[in-house]
C-alpha cells in the first residue's frame, strides 16, 4: 500500500481574513482554496493572530469598519471600543476555528548570536533569519516573518506549501 | 441545496528561494466560476441567500418563499424554547429574511437561548436566520459573545461580512 505523502501548508494572514468575511474581494478564491485543503494540514502562526487582531482593532477604533446589518448593530450594543476590539477579533477567530482545521505553529523562542553595533547580540532565531534574507529578499517586514514560519513548517521534511494572495511575495 | 461545480484548484504554482528547504508558493486561481443547476429551488436555498447572490432573477421569489417561512409557527416554537413571558417582541428583518426577537433577559442568557432556539428550527427542517436580543444588563465578556455570535451563525449558514467590500492587503496594511 502506498502511503500518501504527507502535505503542509502554511496560510498567509490575507488568505484567511479573506476566507472569513465574504466581502472581501477575493474570498471565493480563498475559501475554494481552504476548503479543498480540509484534508490537508493548514498551519497559522501566532503571528497571524497577532496580526489579525492589531488590525481588526485598528479598523474598530478609527471607525473604518462597519459590518453587515446585524453584525453591526451586535458591535454597536457593546460598550466601549476596547471590548469592541475584543468581540470582533473573537467573531472573526471563533468562526474560522468552527469553519476549518487549522492548526498553530508553536512559537520557536531560540535564541542566537549575531553581530550587532560592534559586538555580538543575543537575539531570537526568527529575526536572524529574517536579517540573513533582506539583501536577498525584498519584501516587507512581516511577509519575510511570516516566510521564516512556513520554513520552519518545511524544516518537517514533508511536502510544503505556502498559500497567499500577496502579490509582493509571489513577486 | 445549490450544487457549486468546482474548478481548477491552482492556476500558479511556482518555488520560493529562501534557501533549503525551498517552500513552493501558490496562489489561488483569479477567477472563479458558479454554476447554479436548473432545478427548483428549495427554502432552504433561500435560507443561506446563496442562491440570490448568484443568480438576482430569484430576488423577487424570494419575498414569496419568506411568507411561506412564516406559515411555520415560529412564534409557539420561539414561546417553547424561550418561554412566552419572556418574549418582547417578533420583528422580521430585511437581511436574509430573518427574525428579530427581543426577550427580556440579560445577554449572557439570551446567547444561551438564542443556541437553542436554532438547534430547534434546525430540529424541525426550519432554516430561516434568527437573531435574539435583550433588554437585560451586558453580563458577558466580548470573547463569549464573539465566540457565540460566530458559533450562532455557522449554525445559520450564515457568513460574516462587511458593509463594504475590501481588499485584505489594505485591510491588514502590512509594513
Amino acid at each position: 500500500m502506498v502511503r500518501k505523502r504527507l502535505k503542509l501548508y502554511y496560510c498567509d494572514t490575507n488568505i484567511l481574513l479573506s476566507f472569513a468575511l465574504e466581502s472581501e474581494n477575493n474570498h471565493a478564491k480563498a475559501k475554494q482554496v481552504l476548503t479543498d485543503l480540509q484534508q490537508s494540514y493548514i498551519y497559522i502562526s501566532p503571528l497571524t493572530l497577532v496580526e489579525l487582531y492589531t488590525s481588526t482593532c485598528r479598523r474598530i477604533k478609527s471607525g473604518n469598519i462597519r459590518f453587515v446589518k446585524e453584525l453591526q448593530k451586535r458591535i454597536d450594543l457593546i460598550p466601549g471600543l476596547e471590548e469592541k476590539c475584543h468581540y470582533a477579533f473573537s467573531l472573526i477567530r471563533s468562526y474560522i476555528a468552527l469553519s476549518l482545521n487549522i492548526k498553530i505553529i508553536e512559537e520557536l523562542n531560540d535564541v542566537v548570536e549575531e553581530e550587532f553595533l560592534g559586538g555580538k547580540v543575543s537575539i531570537l532565531k526568527q529575526y536572524k533569519f529574517v536579517l540573513d534574507r533582506v539583501p536577498r529578499i525584498t519584501l516587507k517586514t512581516l511577509d519575510l516573518f511570516h516566510i521564516f514560519y512556513a520554513h520552519e513548517l518545511a524544516k518537517r521534511g514533508k511536502e510544503k506549501y505556502f498559500i497567499t494572495l500577496d502579490k509582493e511575495i509571489k513577486g | 441545496m445549490s450544487e457549486y461545480k468546482l474548478y481548477s484548484l491552482f492556476y500558479d504554482e511556482q518555488m520560493l528561494n529562501i534557501g533549503e528547504p525551498p517552500i513552493k508558493l501558490i496562489e489561488p486561481p483569479i477567477q472563479s466560476t458558479y454554476t447554479v443547476e436548473q432545478r427548483l429551488i428549495t427554502i432552504e436555498d433561500f435560507a443561506t441567500e446563496r442562491v440570490i447572490d448568484l443568480d438576482p432573477k430569484f430576488r423577487v421569489e424570494r419575498n414569496a418563499v419568506i411568507k411561506e417561512f412564516t406559515k411555520y409557527d415560529i412564534r409557539q416554537l420561539l414561546e417553547d424554547v424561550i418561554g412566552k413571558e419572556r418574549i418582547v417582541r417578533i420583528e422580521p428583518h430585511e437581511w436574509h429574511g430573518s427574525f428579530l426577537v427581543t426577550i427580556n433577559e440579560d445577554a449572557k442568557r439570551t446567547l444561551e437561548l438564542w443556541i437553542k432556539v436554532i438547534d430547534a428550527l434546525k430540529a424541525k427542517g426550519i432554516r430561516t436566520p434568527i437573531f435574539l436580543y435583550w433588554t437585560g444588563k451586558y453580563d458577558v465578556t466580548p470573547e463569549e459573545h464573539g465566540r457565540i455570535d460566530a458559533l450562532a451563525l455557522k449554525k445559520m449558514g450564515l457568513a460574516l461580512a462587511t458593509e463594504k467590500s475590501f481588499n485584505a492587503s489594505e485591510w491588514l496594511e502590512r509594513d
